[in-house]
């Protein structure tokens, strides 16, 4: 068992693309830790170069004590899951969850005494004779777990490993991922693209954008204190709304187009960093559960806007309204808008903001709703950097 | 909907469920035969040059079979393939066509395979490399076989003008005139122009292999010779089986090199059962016995042909 350590490692590759710039991060022993960002970002660079399967440009990458920047993968003492799983054929289950250890020249013995009881442990005993070709996705998924964890490494990699599963699978295998890994209890590193496995599987989620890692914190902080507009709108499904505002000069409220929120002192004082934009142009986020659409007196601030659609997912309600305000489009949420599923938004000329509220509610498209909005739950940005105002 | 009512109460229709059932019949018959009238072009082409053929050669191997048309073609029986079991040229030509395959098809494959792992990473140049290596396969034999002669001809070859670097002096070996020179220079010349095509089948084999595939393995402690054992081999055992079958079934019927570099002499000593067949049925006249020869030589091939698709089959569960 050890920690893995990354300091300031770089990756580029020989067109020129820098992957991976300049990374600092520590996943201590037992941690998991999951590295999620959008398609492009370096995420898998970034778990490649721990595993050896790609040459760092620059920096350090430490497992447990040893400096393993020229150490071959298979001499690293780490297990990787794949995203194809990349079972091998033409070998039986148990064949595939054994070959690590036939690769270590373990006693035949000792090999098929761990490989059943990894199959025990993942449910997996009664296809220990199957070729992988006659497995699903989520027995594939299982198969490659039991690979991983039958070598007892020091370090675990898993690249995105349920991205081929249905969404209810998915669900299923999240869950049986965080089990194995508090099992072996091994510092783990987790790549993914889908911000909910980050969230609901990480110990810490290091966000990263274009190479360069963003924030890296508890799923919570992220999701409470996003450190810029990246993380804000990366984080969140239905992401925060982020849109273009200007604070008055006693701090008192802010103006979206042409309507006006009161802002509370102890907002600013949460925010001691805003005293320096009174008068200024800032980017506000409200995350959607903090929209109500009730306005009882614990409510000071609120908006209203023409209901565009109404979203009834049973629990809640997702209803897109808009109003006169500039959205700001970050490029998180962009790509999620374009790679997730389809949503009705603006394109920086009219916000269309998301509310998720209480089912039961009658609202009704085309009609002007007023929504409350919670207080002291208002995120600030510097709208020329997209960094987070806070101190 | 509306339409069915009303066929149903037309006055002309008088037993609409009759009609109906007319109708469904002949659908059905219809795409029966479909199907069966688009393949009778190609089942003629096939009828008339390959299995027509198969059969007159066959009929052909027991009779005195002679070309001119109204000459007599006394029935021999089995008498041909009696003869071919005491003829021994036939011996000669069957063991150089054993030799030729025990010999030039591993080569082929060995080189073949080891061109395509070290050509399969898209290193700079590799296209040129993998062009080189491919480009004798679409050469002519013939044009390569002449080629090969004036190599290896005894005067000014160039063969001889290398050795002769060497030896310091003008040397004059007749490389085509002795059986083990001969066969040499015949299995050289079918290895270099061969080795392409088992290239090309092995290129896109390791090419197929999943790259998380090796990774896996290099992760899970394997070595490279232990990842080729454990991983690559096993991957590409399908192609290994195409190119050893179709390479054993092409040397079987060696041909062209010979007959252009050595006509099977000297005495019969480079004889391969193909050219053999071929001076039976063209120089000397006997198409019986060639034929007979010809058909021996398709069981065998045949046989090994469904070897072959047996253990495609087995490999594919």
């Amino acid at each position: 068992m050890a920690s893995i350590s990354l300091e300031g490692v770089t990756k580029i590759y020989p067109n020129g693309f820098e992957a991976v710039h300049g990374l600092d991060l520590d996943i201590a022993d037992g941690e998991l830790m999951v590295v999620v960002g959008p398609s492009g970002c370096g995420k898998t660079s970034v778990l490649r170069m721990i595993a050896g399967l790609e040459e760092i440009s620059s920096g350090t990458i430490r497992i447990g004590d040893q400096v393993v920047n020229d150490v071959a993968p298979r001499d690293r003492d780490i297990a990787m899951i794949f995203q194809s799983y990349a079972l091998y054929p033409q070998m039986s289950v148990a064949q595939n969850i054994g070959f690590a250890l036939r690769m270590k020249r373990v006693p035949k013995h000792e090999i098929e005494r761990r490989v059943k009881e990894a199959a025990a442990v993942l449910g997996i005993t009664d296809w220990l004779d199957r070729k992988p070709t006659q497995l699903s996705g989520g027995q594939r998924q299982r198969v490659a777990m039991g690979r991983a964890i039958v070598r007892e490494p020091s370090a675990f990699l898993m690249d995105e490993p349920l991205s081929n599963l249905d969404a209810k699978l998915r669900v299923q295998m999240r869950a049986e991922v965080a089990r194995v890994q508090k099992r072996i209890g091994v510092a783990t590193l987790y790549v993914t693209h889908d911000q909910i496995e980050a969230m609901t599987l990480g110990h810490r989620v290091a966000v990263l954008r274009d190479g360069v890692l963003q924030q890296c914190d508890t799923p919570q902080v992220l999701y409470d204190r996003p450190t810029n507009v990246f993380v804000a709108g990366f984080i969140g499904s239905p992401a925060m709304n982020l849109f273009e505002a200007e604070i008055s000069a006693n701090l008192d409220s802010i103006s979206l187009g042409s309507q006006r929120i009161s802002l509370l002192p102890e907002q600013v004082r949460q925010s001691p960093g805003l005293k320096r934009y009174g008068g200024q142009a800032l980017i506000v986020g409200i995350r959607p559960e903090d929209f109500h659409a009730t306005s009882s007196g614990e409510f000071t601030s609120a908006i209203v806007g023409e209901i565009e659609l109404v979203e009834a997912l049973g629990a809640e309600l997702l209803v897109h309204f808009s109003t006169d305000a500039r959205i700001v489009q970050s490029e998180s949420s962009a790509r999620a808008t374009s790679e997730e599923e389809p949503r009705m938004g603006g394109t920086g000329e009219t916000a269309n903001f998301v509310a998720r509220i209480e089912p039961g509610i009658q609202v009704r498209t085309g009609d002007q709703f007023k929504f409350s909005i919670s207080p002291g739950k208002l995120e600030f940005f510097d709208s020329n950097s997209g960094a987070a105002i806070a101190d | 909907m509306s339409n069915s009512v009303n066929l149903e109460r037309h006055p002309a229709t008088k037993s609409p469920g009759a009609a109906s059932r007319r109708s469904t019949r002949g659908h059905r018959m219809r795409r029966f035969a479909t199907p069966y009238l688009l393949l009778v072009p190609a089942l003629l082409i096939y009828l008339t040059f390959t299995v027509y053929p198969i059969f007159r050669q066959f009929d052909m191997s027991f009779y005195n079979w002679h070309i001119f048309p109204g000459a007599a073609n006394p029935f021999m029986g089995w008498s041909n393939y009696t003869a071919i079991f005491h003829d021994p040229v036939v011996r000669t030509a069957s063991f150089n066509s054993f030799l030729f395959i025990v010999i030039t098809v591993p080569i082929q494959m060995a080189i073949g395979l080891f061109a395509a792992a070290v050509l399969t990473d898209h290193l700079p140049g590799s296209m040129f490399w993998r062009a080189a290596v491919y480009i004798p396969v679409v050469t002519s034999w013939v044009v390569v076989s002449w080629v090969f002669s004036y190599i290896f001809a005894s005067q000014g070859g160039l063969m001889n003008s290398i050795v002769g670097l060497f030896a310091g002096h003008t040397v004059s070996i007749d490389w085509t005139a002795q059986t083990w020179t001969a066969n040499a220079v015949i299995w050289i010349l079918s290895i270099w122009k061969g080795v392409g095509w088992s290239f090309i089948i092995f290129l896109a084999a390791l090419d197929g292999i999943p790259r998380q595939l090796l990774e896996s393995a290099r992760i899970d402690g394997a070595s490279e010779s232990r990842v080729w054992r454990h991983v690559v081999l096993p991957s590409i055992r399908g192609a290994v089986t195409f190119v050893t079958v179709l390479l054993v079934i092409g040397a079987a019927q060696v041909f062209t090199q010979i007959f252009e570099i050595t006509k099977g002499g000297p005495y019969n000593s480079t004889q391969s059962l193909m050219t053999y067949m071929y001076q039976q049925a063209f120089s000397n006249f006997a198409f019986g016995y060639a034929a007979a020869l010809a058909s021996l030589l398709a069981v065998v091939l045949f046989g090994f042909s469904a070897a072959e698709i047996r253990i495609l089959r087995q490999q594919d569960l």
